[in-house]
Formats: C-alpha cells, structure tokens, sequence
C-alpha cells in the first residue's frame, strides 16, 4: 500500500520528470517555468505594481525583471507580453534620468557654463539612446506577440491584452522620440510613428477610451498634429485630443494630457502647455487615482511635473518650486487687499 | 602714495566698468532663433540646433529656440522681426539670398562628395561677401539630403516617359513648376506637409524627396508593388541658417558659418541612416549614357532659369567650377555655353 502510494505520487512524477529532460533537456523545465513566470507577472506582479504610486520602486522591478522574464523568450512566447511591459517601465526609468540631465542642460547653459552644460547635454543623449533601445524592445516584443503593428488589428481575447496593445504603441512612439533626441544610435524605424497611428485606432472607439482613459484618442491625435497630412481632413486634432484628457480626467489615468503637453511643447505652444500644466494640477487635487492604475496615473503626472520643470528651468535657472505646480513665475500676484477704512488706526 | 592709491583706483574702475560691460553683453545679446523642423521640437533639426545654442554661448549670444513647424510662417517671422534668425530649406532661403539659396538648383551638386567640397569652399573668406544680401546673412548651410524621383510606376523610367504624369510641385519654388513643364508633364501644386499624401493616395505620380521623407511619410505606400526610385540625385537639399545681420555681433557670421562645417559628418551620417532604410528592392540605377543626359537637361534647365531670375548665376558658375574641378572630362565643362 505505502510502496503503491509512493510509487503513484512521488516515484512516478520523478521518473515521469527524469524521462522528460532526458528527452527534451532542459528546455521543457525553463519553458515551463516561463509559462509560469509569465502568468505570475501577468496575473499578480503587473495588477500589483500597477497600484502602487511610487515610480523608483517600479522602476527598479521593471529594470530587474526585464532581462530574466526576456530569458524566457527562447523557449517559450508567453512572456512576450511581459516583456512589452518591462522593457516599457525599464524606458521610462532612463527617460526620467534623461530629463534631469536635460534639465542640468539648461540651468547650466543659462549660467553660461558652456562645457558644463554641454557635458549634460551629452549625458542626456547617452540615457535617450538607452531610452531608446528599452522602448524599441517593448515594441519588439509587441510584435512577436500581435504580429505586424499598424496593419490589421489584432483580436483581443481580454482586457490585459488590450492594456498591453495600447502602452506597447505608446512605447514605439517614445522610441521614435527618444532615438531622435539620442541622435538616431539605436535606428528606431521613423515610420513606427505613422503605424502607431493606426494601431490606436484599433482601440479608439467609445468603448476602447472609456476603457483606457482615453489613450487611443489621444496618441491617433497626437500624432496626426505632429506627422503632416497624417490626420483625417478637417478633424483640429487640438479638439481631439482635449476630448482625450477630458476622458482622462473622469477616469483618474491623466496620461491623455501628458501627452497633449507633449504636443503642445513640440509645436512651441506654450500658453496651451501652460494651461494643461495648470488643469493637471487642479485635476489631481479634485480627482483622486484610479486605485488599478495609480503608477500609470503618477507616470502621467510625473512628465507632465517635467515638462512644468523645463519651462521653469530654462526661464529661472531651477525646477518647479515645491507647491508650485500650476503655476509659473510670472503669473500675476494678488497684491490687493480687502478695502478696509483704516480711519485713524 | 597717493600716485599709487589714484592708479588702483583707475585700475578698479576698469576693472568693473570691463566686468558690467561683458555682463550687460550677454544680456544684451538675447536673440530668437526660429527653428523650422517638420516634426517640431521633437525633431532632429530642432535637436541640431539645442547644439547650435551651447556654440552661439561662445561667440557671446544667448539664443533662445523656437520650433516652427511650417517654415512659410518661420521665413515671414523672420522678415516682420519676430525672428532675430531662422533656420529653413535652401527652397525658402532663396528669397533671403539667393547665392546661398541657388545651393539647391536642380541637378547641380550630383553627390554628397560634390556637397562636400562645395560647403567646405563656402568658408572661404573670397565668397564671405557673398553671405549677406541686404539685411541679412547665411549663418550656416547644412546638407539635408539629395532629392530622388519616387514614381508608382518603375516603367516611368526616363524623362520621356514622364512626359502627361502629374508631377507634384512645392508651390513656393519657381523652378519647379517649369522643369516640370519643360518635360511635358503636369506640375500639381503641393505644400512641404502635403506632397506625401498626394502620393500615397495617387493625387500625383511621381515627386521628389529626400530619403529622410521615406519612413515618417510613409511613401512605400505610394510606391506601392509596382513604384521605383530612381537612384540620381536630381538636387541636394539644405537647411541654411539666416539671421538678420544688425542683430548679431560682427563675427558671428563667421564662427557660426566654422561651426557648422564641423557638423557635416552628423548630419550625413543621419541622412545615410535614412537612406539605408529605404528598402533596396525600390531603387532603379539609371543608366550612365542616361545620366549624362539628364544632367546635360537639368543644365540648359539651369540656364533658363537663372535667364529668368530665379538662378543666381554667380552660384551656378561656382557649383560648375566644383563639378569640373572633381570630373575634367564632363562634357559641360568644355561647353560653349557654361554656366
């Protein structure tokens, strides 16, 4: 009896494990393991890191994981979505660093410290470049695991695949952007931007912006302002994209915004990114995060911070003031006080 | 004592009136560079010039970078004064100097080697006077890529087939309209943001454009199964920097116009970058009896129009010395009518 229960549940399995790898070696154990890693990512560690708002913590998992989770990749495809997702935050986390050597840039250009500012200028295109290389690879991975971007759109069989589809187009379009401001060391393909057009549009139907905060929207019409004659005709691509962040806004992920002061930076608008910095900062103290998506809505907040820094940087040598945000240096102060007769006070 | 006292504070007074003077310089010095890129600020053109900013610092200017992605509005701001200096294609800048801006006539500079030793001579102080043409001056001349023929149809393989195809042509460019013309087929207007489209959605069938066009534009898609490009650099574009002379120190021309030749490299790497991801199959390699003759063509176009006004004819002759100088046996130079 006790022989025959071993034999089932220990000795079996053993020898069930042992005849495996010495037919298929180790791949079947790490292809296992990778389906397994995959789902753990998939099911507990993205909805978990997706909750919290503290960015450097994500950025370290993002950047810890990105190269064990890709290892998987040669013996199974299932990580191929993680990866999109990794390599993504890995992106963001340089393109942050990238920021505040671009910020040094200018604080020290405007002190005429040429070669110190140029050394910052330079650091700066260094961390674009990694920047690049991280997002390309999100891209790539979206492709391995969708097939060509920009053509047909993929079936989606759940909510997750969508989030990864529309944060993977938004990876490509940063690795245009990013491998442009490293001066092209990576060769990211320009016309993943155009593409890109097209893969939002696969979620820019009523359903797909309320699901995703209005991204699709926001990145066809981004794009479309940017990439000449790539809009609709007579659609003001401005109109779409505020309709974007408005969606935004209601959901608690402001990243629609975020990338409407993108876009309103690359045109030199800067009276509208002005008053997107200043309806970012109202929306955030009346509209708290969404609880699911806290860390893109903090990632959101944080560009948008860094785009309020530039101006501020490059007109009076720092950073926005801390509780400053929404506002600006030379915004008019309320000197008048109430009108009181001070009779013979 | 007191000699020595009333020397230090000669010498003190100096000293600060020297150090104001210098501090109240590079306030003074606060200009606007208007920054035409396509794509924007995001753009490589606007990322060139953050480089540009950091060198004027030396030469004690404090530019301040503004993005302009239609370069008709940059080129009027620069001539209502909005714009202290601006950088836009050789097309545009032709109406700010037209030596410079004959850099882009058709035909005349066939390579990047071409382009090259043209630039390099451009520093030469014996053409400095020709920098500058009423208020303004070029600055800075840099290559933006040769001009190819894309046709959706690779059977359109030489100047006679062209002859009835719908050519589009930017609107602001003289020339292009009666080259287009000139060989029998219809020019149709097209603006820098426009002539993309036109082609992928078959408004026109043939156009020029640089290799840089190639992916954002998306023009595999005009091409289509059946389209070629034909591998003879029909112009060389650039991107020239013009500023408005009473607004820049004396030597800024010059230093500007050294640092900008240091760029060459860059920005060839980034046109060959572009040029490498054009997909190989699309290239149509034209003959050399053909390409003789085109550019024999494109020269008596050349004449034409520089007859009616639109050429400058000192460039042309410049440009015809560098393309002799580097061939000998080219039968244009031995032409009695020589540009």
């Amino acid at each position: 009896m006790c022989v025959s229960y071993l034999s089932q549940r220990i000795i079996r399995p053993i020898v069930m494990l042992a005849t495996l790898i010495s037919v298929s070696g180790c791949s079947t154990i790490y292809s296992l393991a990778g389906n397994g890693a995959s789902k753990y990512g998939q099911d507990v560690m993205m909805p978990y890191l997706l909750t919290t708002k503290d960015f450097p913590l994500a950025c370290a998992t993002g950047e810890s994981l990105t190269s064990v989770i890709a290892s998987f990749g040669q013996y199974t495809t299932s990580v191929n979505q993680l990866s999109v997702l990794t390599n993504m935050v890995g992106g963001l986390c340089v393109h942050t660093q990238a920021q505040k050597a671009h910020l040094n840039f200018l604080r020290l250009a405007k002190m005429n410290h040429i070669a110190a500012a140029q050394d910052a200028r330079i650091q700066s295109k260094r961390l674009h470049t990694i920047a690049a290389g991280r997002q390309y690879k999100a891209y790539q991975a979206l492709h391995s695991n969708f097939g060509e971007f920009g053509e047909e759109c993929p079936m989606f069989s759940d909510d997750y695949e969508q989030l990864v589809w529309i944060l993977g187009t938004v990876s490509a379009v940063q690795a245009v952007l990013s491998d442009t401001a490293g001066g092209g060391e990576v060769g990211v393909p320009k016309n993943l931007a155009p593409k890109a057009i097209r893969a939002a549009a696969c979620l820019d139907t009523p359903r797909g912006n309320i699901a995703w905060w209005g991204l699709p929207k926001a990145i066809k019409a981004l794009l479309s302002s940017i990439l000449p004659g790539a809009g609709e005709e007579g659609v003001d691509q401005w109109e779409q994209m505020a309709i974007a962040s408005k969606i935004g806004d209601k959901s608690g992920v402001r990243i629609s915004r975020a990338l409407m002061a993108i876009g309103a930076e690359n045109a030199g608008k800067i009276d509208l990114l002005k008053s997107l910095i200043r309806d970012q900062a109202n929306s955030i103290s009346n509209t708290a995060s969404n609880r699911d998506f806290v860390l893109l809505d903090a990632v959101a907040t944080d560009m948008i911070i860094g785009l309020s820094d530039s101006l501020w940087t490059a007109e009076t040598g720092h950073r926005t003031p801390h509780g400053s945000f929404g506002t600006f240096w030379d915004d008019a102060q309320d000197d008048t006080g109430l009108d009181i007769d001070f009779g013979d006070f | 004592m007191l000699l020595v006292s009333k020397k230090i504070t000669i010498l003190l007074f100096l000293l600060i009136t020297g150090i104001t003077s210098t501090v109240a310089n590079a306030i003074d010095n606060k200009r606007t560079f208007c920054v035409f890129d396509l794509i924007g600020k995001q753009g490589d053109v606007f990322s060139m010039m953050e480089d540009y900013r950091l060198e004027a610092l030396k030469w004690n200017v404090d530019l301040k970078l503004k993005p302009y992605t239609d370069e008709k509005i940059a080129a009027e701001d620069l001539k209502s004064g909005k714009c202290d200096a601006a950088i836009m294609t050789g097309l545009r800048g032709r109406s700010f100097n037209e030596f410079v801006g004959t850099l882009d006539s058709i035909g005349s500079v066939p390579s990047y080697d071409h382009m090259e030793q043209v630039l390099k001579l451009l520093l030469s102080s014996k053409l400095t006077k020709y920098m500058t043409s009423g208020d303004y001056e070029v600055v800075g001349v840099s290559p933006a890529g040769a001009a190819y023929l894309f046709t959706n149809d690779r059977k359109v393989n030489s100047v006679a087939k062209m002859s009835g195809k719908k050519i589009a042509v930017l609107d602001f460019d003289k020339a292009q309209p009666y080259m287009v013309a000139s060989i029998g087929a219809s020019p149709v207007n097209a603006t820098i943001a426009t002539f993309g489209p036109m082609f992928n959605n078959g408004s026109v069938d043939i156009i020029a454009a640089p290799a840089m066009a190639y992916g954002p534009l998306e023009l595999y898609k005009g091409l289509g199964e059946n389209g070629g490009i034909a591998n003879f650099a029909i112009a060389q574009l650039s991107l020239q920097m013009i500023i408005r002379k009473d607004r820049f120190p004396k030597e800024f021309g010059q230093q500007s116009r050294k640092y900008v030749w240091t760029q060459y490299n860059r920005a060839i790497s980034l046109i060959e970058g572009n040029t490498e991801s054009i997909n190989p199959e699309y290239w149509m390699s034209i003959s050399e009896k053909d390409q003789e003759g085109y550019s024999e063509l494109l020269r008596q176009t050349r004449i034409s129009l520089r007859d009616q006004g639109i050429y400058n004819g000192k460039m042309l002759k410049f440009l015809a010395k560098v393309r002799c100088k580097l061939d000998a046996t080219l039968s244009e130079c031995t032409a009695p009518d020589k540009e």
